[in-house]
């Protein structure tokens, strides 16, 4: 059994110790992953709260089927998804007004051109194809988690991969 | 390709998702072998397996970034905040022994009082019916003395009759 594996089973028996030790392992990853789903800080921010307060309350349920990271994954790609679609509409509504004011939306203050750029490439992917892309290159996961994450076979997965480099590679290389 | 003094281009038609699985490590032996041979003879699916490579690296190295310090505390408030969210495991074991405690007390405290108003009920229905014996006595000897006096009465009442056929003379 992995460390993080054993990390959850103490949270299940109720050790709050154990919850800090594994955000301390997985906050920023968690964190980096939505974001560069979303492009979104403060979607990030909102998403990575919620996918630690699910793992807290998920514990008492936790049973170790799955790798913990591919557990973690999973709860934070529907979350994201889902306020990614929640966000759509008004992030629009947001950068029409942002670029009316002539102010940069705030997720370019820490991003370079080039990165932003990048980003956006991954934006334009279709969801599946993005959230598998990020998750093999980004947190490598293989193709039976990134399988497991999607609730797809591991034929389709190695599709959806190979999709998204292709398109990445036309507008981005 | 040379053939005599022919300058043949080969053309392969490379499979992209044999490349992509080839970068992922995600091929068995055969594959494994045909993607190499591939690469070996076409620089098509060499450059794009180049190409899987430079974007591969790209997304790995997209900067990190640190989430705000405040997330920790929002989280922690958020959890303190929903105390119903408490995972089980210990906790829940000490809840449920505390149930089973608060449980069997309440039933002992209900038997007690069940116990003693039963006790209490008995001993005020005995006490009402042995009452009820007594008013019962008292009842029949009134009817008692009733009859008697009534009798005493008859008796007085015939020997006023008695004299009265005799004209007073016995």
């Amino acid at each position: 059994m992995d460390d993080d594996t054993n990390a959850m089973l103490r949270l299940k028996q109720g050790n709050r110790a154990a919850f800090d030790e594994l955000y301390g392992r997985f906050n920023k990853k968690v964190y980096n992953y939505v974001f560069r789903f979303t492009g979104n800080r403060y979607v990030s921010e909102d998403v990575t709260q919620e996918v630690f307060v699910k793992m807290y309350v998920a514990a008492k349920n936790y049973e170790p089927t799955a790798k913990f990271s591919t557990w973690l994954f999973t709860i934070a790609t529907n979350l994201a998804i889902n306020e990614h679609h929640k966000n759509r509409k008004l992030e629009s509504l947001e950068a029409d007004a942002a670029h009316d004011e002539g102010l940069l939306p705030d997720d370019r203050v820490i991003l370079n051109d080039m990165e932003q750029d990048f980003l956006n490439s991954i934006h334009s992917l279709p969801e599946n194809q993005r959230t598998a892309l990020l998750l093999r290159s980004y947190e490598g996961l293989d193709y039976t988690e990134i399988a497991t994450v999607l609730k797809v076979s591991e034929k389709a997965v190695k599709s959806l991969l190979s999709r998204a480099r292709e398109k990445l590679i036309k507008v981005s290389l | 390709m040379n053939i005599g003094k022919m300058n043949v281009k080969m053309k392969f038609y490379f499979s992209k998702g044999l490349i992509s699985a080839y970068l992922d490590n995600e091929l068995d032996r055969v594959s494994k072998a045909k993607a190499d041979n591939l690469m070996e003879q076409c620089p098509d699916a060499k450059a794009y397996y180049e190409k899987t490579l430079e974007l591969d690296s790209k997304i790995k190295g997209m900067p990190e970034h640190t989430p705000p310090a405040e997330l920790k505390h929002k989280i922690d408030n958020a959890i303190i905040n929903m105390p119903y969210l408490k995972p089980a495991g210990r906790f829940s074991a000490a809840r449920h022994r505390l149930t089973w405690i608060y449980a069997g007390t309440f039933a002992a405290v209900m038997l007690a009082v069940i116990a003693v108003v039963g006790i209490h009920s008995f001993k005020t229905q005995s006490e009402a019916s042995r009452g009820m014996l007594s008013s019962m006595d008292m009842y029949q000897n009134m009817e008692l003395y009733k009859h008697m006096d009534m009798i005493e009465h008859l008796h007085e009442v015939m020997a006023v009759n008695q004299n009265d056929n005799t004209g007073g003379i016995k």
